[in-house]
């Protein structure tokens, strides 16, 4: 009687075992599964900060225009080149946006520009961004240059509790102006 | 004979379990197909939807690039920078 007992006890402790081992092999394929879900970076900002240069300089074109015609003097001599520069960097000190694009994320070799050029920002554009050197006479032509700065952010993943790679994005841009008088119209051209 | 009877019981919970053994782990085979469905795997690998990717982000960018080159058309035509993003609706920036 007690060996019968035994086996029927026998037979159901083989099928709880076998529910207990098919429960552990769903659980531990449900936890691998969460631990191999990902969350990448979204290229969306990359796309924005292209788009963001873009609209920067539209109204970078824009100010050089009306700066050019509010200029005093005689294209393109000295005078000229100063009162030019003059209204031109006012006329960017007053757009905010314009102001807030180029100090975004602002980097130089590798540290962190943003807080020191908005101290100083009207250094930084005379200085800087737009240093005199670099707006000068060539052949009748004004060239108007914007030295290369460099922008860099850190992108990361919009869930973070999955496994993630965040992504450092550098972001280097300049431009180089040449400004021309034909018969009292001032033409802006870019390469 | 009481140990006769308990060994024809102990034969019979021995082949009641093994064929409640066998349904278990064919219920077992046959499920995983469903729990591979649920969980969204496909041949073995999980698929990310445009969520995790970042797809969907730029479903959404994608209609003020649309309204941005409105604009570059409009300044190349002439008209002012801060007119030409009212006048598409363009607002980043």
């Amino acid at each position: 009687m007690l060996g019968g007992k035994k086996a029927q006890f026998f037979s159901m402790y083989l099928v709880l075992l076998t529910l207990l081992m098919c429960g552990v092999v769903i659980g531990s394929y449900m936890v691998q599964q969460d631990d191999i879900e990902n969350s990448l970076v979204s290229p969306k900002a990359v796309l924005e900060v292209r788009d963001d240069l873009d609209v920067f300089e539209l109204q970078e074109v824009e100010l050089i225009k009306s700066s050019l015609n509010s200029a005093s003097g005689i294209f393109p001599t000295q005078d000229f080149i100063d009162s030019f520069r003059g209204i031109f960097i006012f006329g960017f000190m007053e757009n905010d946006q314009m102001k807030n694009f180029i100090l975004k994320d602002l980097t130089h070799e590798g540290q962190s520009f943003e807080d020191a050029a908005r101290v100083n920002f009207q250094n930084f554009l005379e200085g800087g961004l737009y240093t005199k050197s670099l707006t000068q006479e060539d052949g009748g032509n004004l060239i108007f240059t914007r030295a290369k700065v460099r922008k860099s952010t850190l992108l990361t993943a919009k869930d973070k509790t999955k496994i993630n790679f965040p992504v450092d994005l550098y972001f280097e841009f300049g431009r180089e102006y040449i400004i021309s008088n034909e018969s009292g119209v001032f033409e802006v051209t870019w390469e | 004979m009481n140990s006769k009877k308990g060994i024809i019981g102990g034969i019979i919970a021995t082949f009641v379990a093994t064929i409640v053994i066998i349904l278990i782990l064919l219920v077992f085979v046959l499920g995983s197909g469903i729990i591979k469905k649920a969980t969204g795997v496909n041949e073995g690998v999980k698929v990310i939807n445009e969520t995790g990717v970042g797809i969907d982000d730029i479903f959404g960018y994608l209609p003020n690039y649309a309204r941005l080159v409105e604009v570059k058309v409009s300044v190349r035509q002439g008209t002012l920078f801060a007119m030409a993003s009212q006048e598409a609706g363009y607002a980043r920036g």
